[in-house]
């Protein structure tokens, strides 16, 4: 072990170095442009006003409000039908241990390292074809689609840890298969779920490129592709960036405070053995 | 027994590999993604990527840039994990601390990281500040290249010092109790206890890194927009850039599939890792 202070030395220095771009991007949210752009290091508490936000909040290109709803739905509908659908793939992929689903879970986890941008210009066109490109159903299920290789990689190594007599007895108790997976196999996930939740709802909402390419330059967007959008490549009034910025950060940062046990915990207990 | 498995094996042939293959399809054919009509022109595709030379800077631009990225983030990430391992309550803030960049989208962080880049930037206002001559940041291809690593760096250090951080723990501290019995030094200890029994993540992490790294592209997006001259167009930017912006769709697929097939090839070992570790538990 190493001695106390150059370790909290270390660790401060570190620290510092995410605190205080955190600790700048907020401050200058409040600031007017001119200052913001001019002195970004200073403080004067009484220049501090609310100007950003209110442009923010008045933009006719972003509205919050919307982006906020049509994110976070994005987000729960594709998250939860994938925990559904992937918890009852693996259940089926644990339970039958034959070739052909050893072959689909071997496909499942090559899914994993798929570049999303080699397959959304054909899934744009299979999108258009049946009618959901540009459109909420569209980015659901194929963020629902994205995430089922992580879900089903999860779901597989933990149900493998659970004994199989548990759905044995149950079979021999007259349960059908979906019953047994509801009642018996569905409770023992619960804490694998958790974590699958919280990581993927993150990363649901904080995604760029799928709504980017699905949404395309129609009338919806999300936070990610708004901000985007309502910002743009060259614009240097840092005041009003970080304005959008904290607003497209406030619920995940407040969903990381109130589940960080989950993220850290999840990765740290689950991830690695 | 099928009823379960249908919605998930549907979703997932519709949605990801049918779009797969047929992005490895027209890969082979000279359609530009909105003509009716297409050829077979072979492998033709392919063999103009590997003699473009935009395609072969790209190639190099992210190959440099994730191997760097990925070499850094790890060795700055393990030394951090073996100092806040201890479950103390200042361990936990710097827990917090260094991992809270992961919910920040990497929109957010590119344009944070354009706002303390930029040539009036904030670092570039403290550097004059205190008497230092500006960097050119953005306004330099190599220097752009650098500023994009930094945020990776940046962004990804905590995810990857808690994946060490959890393979630390797993560490029982019996050995290294008996090695320091035995009169080994700490860094003997490192050596010879910590790094082999930690071997699988250094595997995971690197490998993990070195895909999403490949794959670059959002901070490009909002941070450059590829340039300045080209400078930081990373394979991923240059696909969506062939494939949408200059309708040539067929190219850009030949493009990505070269993408996926040098991703996969340097994840055999992460996958191969991956089994051995669970027929192990």
């Amino acid at each position: 072990m190493t001695t106390a202070s150059p370790r909290h030395g270390a660790m401060a220095t570190i620290s510092a170095v995410y605190i205080v771009p955190i600790y700048l991007v907020i401050v200058n949210s409040f600031k007017p442009s001119a200052e913001a752009v001019g002195d970004p290091l200073g403080l004067d508490l009484t220049k501090l006003t609310l100007e950003n936000y209110q442009a923010v909040l008045n933009s006719a290109t972003f509205n919050v409000t919307q982006a906020y709803l049509f994110t976070g739905l994005v987000t729960l509908t594709g998250v939860i039908s994938s925990l559904l659908v992937g918890a009852m793939l693996a259940y089926v992929i644990v339970a039958r241990a034959g070739r052909t689903f050893q072959l689909a879970y071997i496909l499942l986890v090559a899914g994993l390292i798929i570049p999303p941008q080699v397959v959304i210009i054909p899934l744009v066109k299979i999108l258009a074809a049946v009618g959901l490109l540009f459109s909420f159903p569209g980015l659901v299920l194929v963020n629902a689609a994205g995430n089922l290789s992580i879900v089903t990689f999860v779901y597989v190594a933990f149900l493998r840890t659970v004994p199989k007599e548990l759905g044995e007895a149950a079979a021999i108790d007259g349960a059908g298969m979906i019953r047994t997976f509801w009642q018996i196999i569905f409770p023992v996930i619960l804490p694998a779920t958790a974590t699958l939740f919280v990581l993927l709802s993150v990363f649901t909402w904080n995604d760029f490129v799928t709504p980017q390419l699905i949404l395309g330059s129609s009338d919806n967007y999300t936070v990610t592709t708004g901000i985007y959008r309502a910002i743009g490549t060259y614009q240097t009034d840092y005041g009003l960036i970080f304005a959008y910025v904290c607003l497209a950060s406030a619920p995940m940062a407040l969903l990381y405070l109130v589940a960080q046990r989950y993220i850290v915990g999840g990765l740290t207990g689950g991830a690695v053995k | 027994m099928a009823t379960l498995s249908l919605p998930g094996c549907s979703l997932y042939l519709a949605l990801v590999l049918i779009p797969a293959l047929v992005a490895a399809f027209y890969s082979l054919t000279d359609w530009n993604g909105i003509r009716r009509t297409f050829e077979f022109v072979g492998i033709a595709n392919y063999a103009r990527a590997l003699s473009d030379p935009l395609v072969l800077r790209s190639f190099g631009l992210t190959f440099a840039l994730a191997a760097t990225t990925t070499v850094v983030v790890n060795s700055l990430a393990l030394p951090i994990a073996a100092m806040i391992v201890g479950s103390s309550r200042i361990n936990t803030l710097y827990r917090s601390i260094v991992f809270y960049p992961i919910v920040l989208s990497a929109v957010v962080a590119g344009f944070i990281g354009q706002a303390f880049f930029a040539t009036n930037g904030i670092i570039n206002q403290a550097l004059t500040a205190v008497g230092l001559g500006k960097i050119p940041f953005l306004a330099e291809p190599r220097w752009a290249l650098i500023s994009i690593g930094i945020l990776a760096v940046w962004q990804s250090l905590g995810l990857i010092a808690v994946l060490y951080l959890a393979g630390l723990k797993g560490i029982s501290k019996e050995l290294y109790e008996a090695a320091r019995v035995d009169g080994a030094s700490s860094v003997a200890l490192f050596r010879h206890i910590t790094l082999p029994l930690i071997a699988p993540v250094v595997t995971l992490n690197v490998v993990f890194l070195f895909v999403v790294g490949m794959r670059q592209y959002d901070y490009v997006v909002v941070m450059t927009g590829g340039g300045p001259a080209g400078g930081t167009a990373t394979l991923a930017w240059r696909l969506v850039d062939v494939a949408f912006n200059q309708t040539r769709y067929a190219y850009g697929s030949a493009i990505g599939i070269t993408l996926l097939l040098v991703v996969t090839i340097m994840s055999i070992p992460l996958l191969a890792g991956l089994r051995r570790r669970e027929t192990v538990s």
